[in-house]
């Protein structure tokens, strides 16, 4: 069962469910140093990424700050260039990534993104109605009197009203502003939506009610997310799939609850220990696996697997052997214990590298 | 698409909305909110009105000659305002039209000046790389040259001194402090995240520029653009007092100026007076404008106070 993505994969290996491919992305921003900037290292930020995202589903990606997943995000969309890999859209029939500028603004109709702070993702000199509207006039999808109906449609859709197209953004709550955003995506109807950390940036009171709006949209336009973030409870809530990144690199990818209940790679047991449990009695008395030391730099990612420096079961193989992401039925997980136990979970015991603590 | 209701756990609109406030109505508020600005603004107003009125606000022709009074200064009186100068001319209707010169050299020269300075600027932070860098160097280039004796150097070798001149000349040689400006503002504007927005749904390079970029650096370069009107009237004043500006008899503040530190008139004080308070007094007023707007169009300070 354990069939490896192939780094130089071809379409033919992407489903016709598949609306989103990614094979062996990586993109390496250039370290310029000097007078004459000459080049002097490559910050890694998603090096050597493959994943699908299945049409109509949610695949949530989580990972630290500094892990690649909004770099991830962006290269989907062709926001940054990936240094190498292919991207596919549409079960393979188009390598985004080999797109000439014409098709690829046509492209642009298909996927849309969803920006983590809505005070900078507003111009603050547009109206919301402008804002709304300018997809519209950049695809010529409407004109003249079209345009406002259109416009009022949008932000009747995300929860808004008709007069607030005359508005501008600053006279809007985060929770509006990010439903103007919404708005904006949804504009060009896309199929594919990018939703870079939308709520992180929310009170917590406000986060439900845009969760609740993305889905309500998935369920009546028929949207495929790829949802970004680092809360492990919105990403369980709202999910279909989970995706670990570590350095750039997948750790894990998994359907949901199998992710949630049984989770393989150590960095996703750490991870999922780290989780509040909002019952005072099993808080007290749970044990959590505590990481040490930092989140490594990506100009100078380790060797072999990059979780192998905080890792508490690591052993002489993964300094040395970067570690394949392989498929145990539908569990994808990059790691040689797992490997060595054939798809089953690795028991994390206290170590000197991680202790298991009480928390008081 | 089906019918349309209100998603999410509950309407947005269920959310307290602030009052609307125009944009326009909140800067003037915060403007006034500084007295200096506001005694700027009512001399700069003054000054506008007695120059575009000019014609209408004497019956003296600035350059008709009094042959009565040819050589010898006349005080002020209540025949002529601001008495008359060495010449036999009336003062006063030279001062007002001296203050056309002054705001037409100003504001002509300013626009140039932000016009060419904005979209340079632009250009090379949107672009950036090498393009930038070889813009900016050059920009680095025009600044390692004093200004003034650039301007002086090329009015002499130009030798043509009519006001067109004067205007391109100073606008071409000031626009470099508006460049940095507004690449300043487009290098850190086209990080942000409406600018992405605007790539991932394909706006093209013009649109970003246009719509995005620009409108969000315009503040400051607005408040560059009061200030520069001050600089260039004391440019202009300068050069015309070094006989390399407006020329006599055509009546300039700065020529008068000269005219009045002949020895021959040294005599009276107020042909020397006059012109000096009238660029004082101007050069300050654009000033204190600039100061004010500084504040009113600053966006952390919006809405802020009451």
């Amino acid at each position: 069962m354990a069939a490896e993505l192939k780094p130089t994969a071809t379409p033919s290996d992407v489903s016709a469910d598949t609306l989103v491919a990614l094979r062996d992305v990586a993109k390496y921003f250039k370290i310029m140093a000097g007078v004459f900037s000459r080049h002097v290292g490559d910050v890694k930020a998603v090096d050597g990424v493959s994943f699908d995202i299945k049409q109509g589903e949610t695949l949530g990606l989580v990972g630290e700050s500094g892990s690649g997943k909004t770099t991830v995000g962006r290269c989907i969309l062709r926001l940054v260039e990936p240094t190498r890999g292919h991207i596919y859209f549409e079960g393979g029939t188009v390598d985004i990534t080999t797109l000439k500028r014409p098709a690829m603004r046509a492209l642009r109709r298909e996927m849309q993104i969803i920006f983590q702070d809505p005070y900078a993702s507003l111009n603050p000199r547009m109206t919301v109605g402008d804002i709304v509207a300018e997809p519209l006039q950049i695809h010529k999808l409407a004109s003249g009197k079209d345009i406002d109906a259109r416009v009022n449609e949008l932000l009747r859709t995300v929860g808004l009203a008709p007069y607030h197209a005359n508005r501008y953004p600053h006279e809007f709550s985060g929770g509006q502003r990010q439903r103007i955003g919404v708005a904006r995506a949804l504009a060009v109807n896309p199929k594919f939506i990018v939703a870079d950390e939308p709520v992180s940036a929310l009170d917590v009171s406000i986060q439900a009610q845009v969760v609740n709006l993305l889905q309500d949209l998935q369920d009546r336009l028929g949207l495929t997310y790829l949802f970004i973030a680092h809360d492990l409870s919105v990403v369980r809530h709202i999910s279909d799939r989970v995706a670990v990144m570590y350095v750039g690199k997948l750790m894990e990818l998994a359907d949901r609850d199998e992710l949630y209940e049984r989770p393989l790679h150590p960095y996703t047991q750490s991870l999922l220990s780290a989780i509040p449990i909002p019952d005072p009695r099993i808080e007290a008395r749970r044990e959590r696996i505590i990481l040490e030391g930092d989140i490594p730099s990506p100009v100078n990612p380790p060797s072999g697997c990059r979780f192998h420096t905080r890792c508490p079961i690591a052993y002489e193989r993964c300094k040395l052997e970067v570690p394949a992401f392989t498929n145990y039925a539908g569990h994808w997980v990059a790691c040689h214990k797992v490997e060595e136990l054939k798809g089953e979970q690795p028991q994390i015991r206290p170590t000197t590298r991680a202790r298991v603590a009480p928390v008081a | 698409m089906a019918a349309t209701r209100p998603l999410g756990l509950e309407s947005a609109l269920d959310q307290a909305m602030p009052p609307h406030v125009p944009v326009a109505a909140d800067v003037w508020r915060r403007f006034a909110r500084n007295k200096l600005s506001l005694v700027g603004l009512g001399l700069v107003g003054l000054i506008v009105f007695c120059a575009v009125f000019a014609p209408h606000l004497t019956s003296y022709d600035p350059l008709a000659i009094d042959m009565n009074v040819l050589g010898t200064p006349t005080p002020p009186s209540a025949q002529h305002l601001f008495g008359t100068d060495v010449d036999g001319r009336d003062y006063f209707s030279r001062m007002l039209f001296g203050a056309r010169i002054s705001l037409e050299v100003g504001f002509s020269a300013m626009f140039i000046a932000i016009t060419f300075g904005t979209i340079y600027g632009a250009i090379a932070a949107y672009y950036g790389g090498w393009v930038d860098s070889v813009m900016m160097r050059f920009v680095d280039m025009m600044l390692s040259f004093p200004t003034f004796f650039l301007i002086l150097t090329v009015e002499a070798v130009t030798n043509n001194f009519s006001i067109i001149v004067i205007m391109v000349v100073i606008g071409m040689l000031s626009w470099t402090g508006v460049s940095r400006l507004v690449r300043g503002q487009i290098l850190s504007l086209r990080e942000r995240d409406f600018v992405t927005a605007a790539r991932a749904f394909g706006a093209e390079d013009r649109r970003i520029i246009f719509r995005h970029l620009l409108p969000n650096a315009l503040a400051p370069v607005i408040v560059a653009a009061t200030l520069a009107i001050g600089d260039n009237i004391l440019t202009e004043s300068g050069l015309s007092y070094l006989g390399l500006g407006v020329q006599i008899p055509t009546p300039s503040w700065g020529n008068s100026l000269q005219k009045a530190l002949d020895p021959e008139v040294l005599s009276a004080p107020w042909l020397l007076v006059i012109p000096g308070l009238l660029i004082v007094v101007t050069v300050v007023a654009f000033n204190f404008v600039g100061e004010g707007l500084r504040d009113a169009l600053d966006p952390k300070t919006r809405g802020s106070g009451a």
